[in-house]
């Protein structure tokens, strides 16, 4: 199964610029994914940067790679979940993500996720990210959880 | 044997984003002090804002600041804190540890208490950070290594 | 070691890892909440590496139960057919 850009829209509540998936190029709903993230130097996180900054200042942000992975790793518990499913999956925690090498405009992202456990309503993610043959990260472990829009707005103060 | 770098002096939260790819500015102010055994502490903060441009993909119906963001905010506070070293500017090199316990929202304010370093000899140093939303509650905790990466980019294992 | 000590030093290592503390800091009967600032994502968390480890299921109800590691083993033990 392969998820063109809209699917991803119509599963993810994430939008422009923070919706950081391009496409799914196959998925084993509940099992494992593989997704594709584009690097562009037209991104909203190239704008503030300073000018005549050295090569290296042009790393695509570790948050971001990192979302990007958590994105890959949303679709493929929200696919095994169906239909019904209302709210805002939530990055809980992580344990043991290893960045590798820098990632630049111009590089495609591959993230290879594993969906590893789903417990009481949290899921458990893991896997690793590629830019071509070289990995670019490593992903012990993912959790997140989904909810309510109206809950995470109210809160005691 | 070349000796570890110590830690240098403070730049500017504006300095530290234009210096680098930034999703946004995700501090408005860094204080440091002198910790144990040549580290630091450091203090960092930022108020939420709504009308940045990526929080307004995450997400169209309620502004959550997320996760990784707060990442960002530790992360740009580390540099802020420890500078360069050889031009180079720190990176995220090993999550081993985070907790997301509590939403930040709109108008929030994050607080970041955390202890940094001492500096390895291979350039790597270890942060771990308390984040504290302005209603006292506690919002993450975060372990992670950052390492000032070598001339090729690279992070070999 | 019996196989009682062996399950509860196995449960103290997976309790302190997701509270981040040392195995030594985990009392039997200290409660996770009061005492460790745990909250029920952590309970989750706790809960999915047991049903990992021992490849048992243990039912949402009992999650309230799980407030001290040796709640914990009570819980699992049942759940796992442990004769502890």
């Amino acid at each position: 199964m392969r998820l063109d850009h809209g699917e991803l829209r119509s599963l993810l509540p994430h939008r422009y610029p923070m919706l950081l998936l391009d496409r799914v190029d196959s998925v084993e709903p509940g099992v494992s994914l593989e997704a594709v993230k584009a690097v562009t130097g037209c991104e909203p996180c190239y704008r503030g940067i300073g000018e005549g900054q050295a090569p290296d200042r042009y790393a695509y942000p570790a948050s971001l790679l990192i979302e990007s992975f958590g994105q890959g790793a949303a679709v493929l518990w929200l696919l095994s979940r169906g239909p019904g499913t209302t709210g805002l999956p939530m990055f809980t925690a992580a344990r043991d993500c290893v960045l590798l090498r820098p990632v630049y405009p111009g590089d495609v992202i591959r993230h290879r996720v594993r969906l590893e456990q789903v417990v009481h309503g949290a899921a458990f993610a893991a896997g690793s990210s590629w830019v071509g043959t070289d990995q670019v990260a490593e992903f012990g472990s993912m959790m997140a959880v989904v909810r309510p829009a109206d809950a995470i707005a109210e809160r005691k103060r | 044997m070349t000796a570890a770098p110590a830690f240098s002096a403070a730049t500017r939260p504006v300095d530290t984003y234009e210096a680098a790819a930034a999703p946004l500015p995700a501090i408005d102010w860094v204080e440091v002090s002198a910790g144990p055994r040549g580290g630091i502490g450091l203090r960092a903060g930022v108020t939420v804002d709504a009308t940045d441009v990526y929080l307004a993909g995450h997400f169209p119906e309620l502004t959550v600041y997320p996760g990784v963001f707060t990442l960002e905010t530790i992360g740009q506070a580390v540099t802020a804190a420890v500078g360069y070293c050889a031009g180079r500017l720190p990176q995220l090199h090993l999550l081993r540890s985070a907790r997301f316990l509590a939403p930040l929202l709109a108008g929030d304010t994050l607080t970041v208490e955390a202890s940094v370093g001492p500096v390895g000899e291979d350039q790597s140093f270890d942060v771990t950070a308390r984040c504290v939303r302005d209603d006292g509650v506690h919002a993450a905790t975060v372990r992670a290594v950052y390492r000032w990466p070598s001339a090729d980019g690279g992070n070999a294992r | 070691m019996s196989e009682r000590d062996q399950h509860m030093a196995e449960l103290r290592e997976i309790v302190a890892e997701v509270l981040e503390l040392e195995p030594e800091e985990v009392a039997d009967t200290a409660d996770f909440v009061e005492e460790y600032e745990a909250d029920s994502l952590r309970a989750i968390e706790i809960l999915a590496r047991i049903e990992k480890k021992y490849r048992v299921e243990i039912p949402q109800a009992e999650l309230n139960e799980m407030r001290s590691l040796k709640a914990v083993h009570e819980v699992v033990a049942r759940h796992a057919g442990w004769q502890d």
